[in-house]
């Protein structure tokens, strides 16, 4: 009698954790298993804290980042505006020795993409940021708390198509890809 | 002939195998030289035959052509990419032709000089893709005194004053017309898109088009007849047939409430004499599976003969039967007058993804060549009942592979073959018309084909009809749907499959153009077309790259054809295929060529507006003459 309730437990707690996995299959909607996320930060020309300038210091995401004159890519911040603060903060560092070479000889620091679209995705910053309010970190995760940047949002088509879902937007293909 | 399923590969085989024969062309009408000459129509004429009765540039010096002028767009963009798929058309020595975001322009067709742009997004930022158009197409009235271009742009179709660039107010809602409107269909939530241009005969527009294709729902292709100067929609034809008409009852009873697809995205063609429009149109939707849409499913996937006044159907051919394989008639039908036993024959020529092209009677529908209804398995898939047979010319033979074997995985290296041996064994593969499964299945010839929108071109003269193909690849798995969403099943995968170096996953060659014998149906002559320069270099023989785009064939002898990723313009010789002369363009030439000749010259023109694939970008309309002439106009 005892093993009989035993497994009647063990096959319930089964069926349950079963069912369990199957609901958060289905609540996490399109994952794509070819994914393994997150990936480990890139190195970068010079270092650079989200944690520092975000997190402690207090500057915007639109303080440094702009969109493209059609609203399309976000840009890095010239090394101008980087110098307007380094020209005489952290002088001694050795990193910002180098920022400002690069500044001085006019020459865009190489940063290495965390996140990159495909060249045929019609995605606009823009209008997912300033129309549609999403958040940055909804896709980039928690940079306020990052020292590192890492991919660690999925950022390919099942999960746009998720979030369009989620936010009751179109899933029309012809939203993000020309229809040929 | 009832073909088994065990004997369908060696049928293929056998066809594929078939000797190439040649066959005695004949002389088409005189062309007087020194006459100009012009591209009137997207497909050149109004049958689409995409040929030029023009021999100033011929075999004996097209080696000399050279760089006329160049256009520049200005306003494409390389993320996101954007690119060109027109063919220009010329009329009254002014070029039209549409930008990588879907400007109108009008040239100088001699110079290149810009003579006006029309925008149809006004100046707004374009935040979404522009879409695609493959051109514009031109009226003018009895007496000349009213011109037109008109331009589609997604679900909107433009009536531009040729003159000025300025829309036309007495057309639609001051010069636009809403072609998701009056679709006597239920179009909430759905898209609809028109890529092609649209055909006139008389004072009467003709639009396909159509929107998706899956697995959400999507807008059925039906084809629609305009007054060209108002815009009042005058006749429709419904491409999924409603109670009472022919075809309804090859599908289940509700259907045409509910199906999308079937719809003409690659343009139609016109028979001016007979008043007879001909359209050809994609698979239903949704694309893979079938299951709700049980039977034949007309007028999915068939050419269509209608009548231009009235819309009215003389007849259909039907090349898919209840597809699910996304096997759209990809080309325009290019209507031409071919030699059989020494006697003039007004044909219709199809080609197809499958590679297979079909000659059909222009009067009646029926081939020309022989075709057979080819056995295929059922599908495993619950719920999916296909066709038992699907057609197969006898003649011409496949003009690419239509069997992807294991002994076919490429060789392109041993890592990358194991690799794709290792995918082969875990797929459903080997066959054309292999069902779809939970497993995955390949389609090979895939979704981009064998042949394309890029179509083909006849030779008249020489009886010959030349297609340029390639040798895609696609997989595709079933899955279950899921609760709330549209169909029983989905896709849990579709995509194009390449190796880590882009390359398709058969053997090579990977594209061809093929000269077709039409009096025997019988391949002249097959050459492999485009190079990736970097296998060239280790050795490898020339395997051809895939392509977007077509060609065009000149009384010179000539068969000009850009398309592929190699990035050149090349000229073949109509007779043998060898290549008499080639150019480096900047960005790919993923378009049709197009040309004319005005003030004396001949020119041709090609886009190239790269674009597709991992080939950048670009924006330039690039004219050869053999003068040169133009080049130090500036061009603009």
């Amino acid at each position: 009698m005892r093993r009989l309730l035993t497994l009647t437990v063990l096959v319930t707690l089964a069926v349950a954790l079963s069912l369990w996995a199957q609901s958060s299959r289905n609540q996490t909607g399109y994952v794509s298993p070819m994914e393994k996320l997150p990936l480990p930060p890139p190195e970068q020309p010079i270092p650079y804290s989200h944690k520092l300038h975000v997190g402690k210091l207090g500057l915007k995401c639109a303080d440094c980042h702009q969109t493209d004159r059609d609203g399309f890519m976000m840009e890095y911040p010239s090394e101008e505006k980087c110098m307007a603060c380094h020209a005489a903060i952290k002088t001694e560092s050795p990193h910002i020795q180098k920022l400002a070479e690069f500044a001085k000889a006019g020459k865009s620091i190489p940063w290495a993409p965390i996140y990159r679209v495909p060249d045929y995705i019609w995605f606009a910053h823009e209008t997912h940021s300033t129309d549609a309010g999403i958040s940055c970190e909804q896709c980039h995760g928690p940079v306020a708390e990052r020292e590192q940047m890492f991919k660690e949002k999925s950022i390919n088509m099942v999960a746009c198509m998720d979030c369009h879902t989620k936010h009751k937007a179109s899933n029309d293909c012809s939203l993000c890809h020309d229809p040929g | 002939m009832e073909l088994t399923t065990m004997n369908r590969r060696n049928f293929l085989r056998s066809l594929a195998a078939a000797p190439m024969a040649l066959a005695a062309g004949r002389a088409a009408k005189t062309w007087s030289q020194g006459e100009d000459w012009q591209w009137e129509h997207y497909g050149g004429d109004a049958g689409a035959s995409r040929y030029a009765p023009l021999d100033q540039i011929d075999k004996s010096n097209v080696e000399d052509l050279k760089v006329a002028w160049v256009h520049k767009c200005g306003d494409h963009s390389v993320r996101p990419q954007t690119t060109i798929e027109t063919t220009p058309i010329v009329i009254d020595g002014v070029m039209y032709l549409l930008t990588p975001r879907l400007k109108t322009q009008a040239l100088d067709a001699a110079t290149g000089e810009l003579l006006w742009t029309f925008d149809p997004a006004g100046g707004e930022r374009g935040r979404r893709p522009p879409g695609q158009s493959r051109g514009v197409c031109y009226w003018q009235n009895e007496d000349g005194s009213v011109k037109r271009v008109f331009t589609p742009v997604r679900d909107k179709l433009y009536s531009i004053d040729a003159k000025t660039g300025r829309l036309d107010p007495a057309f639609g809602e001051n010069g636009v017309l809403d072609l998701s409107k009056n679709f006597d269909h239920d179009m909430e939530g759905l898209t609809y898109n028109l890529t092609s241009p649209p055909v006139i005969y008389k004072n009467i527009l003709m639009v396909g088009g159509g929107g998706g294709e899956g697995p959400r729902r999507a807008a059925p292709g039906h084809i629609r007849g305009y007054d060209v100067r108002t815009g009042e929609r005058l006749w429709i034809f419904h491409t999924v047939p409603r109670p009472g008409q022919y075809g309804y009852r090859t599908w289940p009873e509700d259907a045409w409430k509910r199906v999308g697809g079937t719809n003409n995205w690659a343009g139609m063609s016109l028979d001016q004499e007979r008043g007879w429009l001909f359209a050809s149109t994609g698979s239903p939707a949704f694309d893979y599976w079938g299951g709700d849409r049980k039977g034949q499913n007309l007028f999915g996937n068939s050419v269509l003969a209608l009548d231009a006044e009235t819309g009215k159907r003389h007849w259909h051919y039907q090349v898919v039967h209840h597809d699910i394989w996304d096997y759209d008639l990809p080309a325009q039908p290019a209507l031409i007058t071919l030699q059989r036993n020494g006697r003039p024959v007004d044909a219709v020529v199809q080609v197809t993804k499958q590679s297979f092209v079909f000659f059909l009677d222009r009067e009646t529908g029926q081939p020309l060549f022989p075709v057979e209804e080819m056995a295929i398995p059922p599908s495993k898939i619950p719920g999916e009942e296909l066709w038992p047979t699907q057609p197969v010319p006898l003649k011409p033979p496949p003009l690419s592979r239509v069997n992807f074997t294991r002994d076919e995985v490429t060789d392109i290296d041993p890592a990358t073959r194991k690799k794709f041996l290792e995918l082969w064994d875990n797929t459903d593969a080997g066959m054309i018309y292999e069902p779809t499964t939970f497993r995955g299945t390949f389609v090979h010839p895939g979704f981009r084909g064998g042949a394309l929108w890029g179509g083909c071109c006849f030779d008249p003269e020489r009886n010959l009809l030349f297609v340029g193909t390639d040798e895609n690849t696609n997989r595709i798995t079933l899955a279950h749907g899921e609760t709330g969403e549209p169909f029983e099943y989905r896709l849990s995968e579709r995509w194009k499959v390449r190796d880590d170096n882009g390359y398709p996953v058969v053997k090579p060659p990977w594209g061809y153009v093929t000269a077709v014998d039409c009096d025997k149906g019988d391949f002249r002559w097959r050459v492999v077309d485009g190079e990736y320069p970097e296998l060239s270099a280790k050795g490898i023989p020339k395997t051809g790259t895939p392509s977007h785009g077509g060609s065009i064939a000149t009384k010179g002898g000539l068969v000009f054809m850009a398309a592929r990723f190699d990035r050149k313009m090349r000229a073949l010789d109509s007779d043998m295929g060898k290549t008499l002369w080639e150019h480096q363009l900047n960005a790919g030439g993923f378009a049709t060529p197009c040309t004319y000749q005005v003030k004396g010259e001949q020119y041709v023109v090609i886009a190239a507006g790269g674009g597709k694939g991992d080939s950048p970008s670009g924006d330039e309309y690039v004219a050869f003459s053999l003068s040169g002439a133009g080049a130090q106009a500036g061009g603009s």
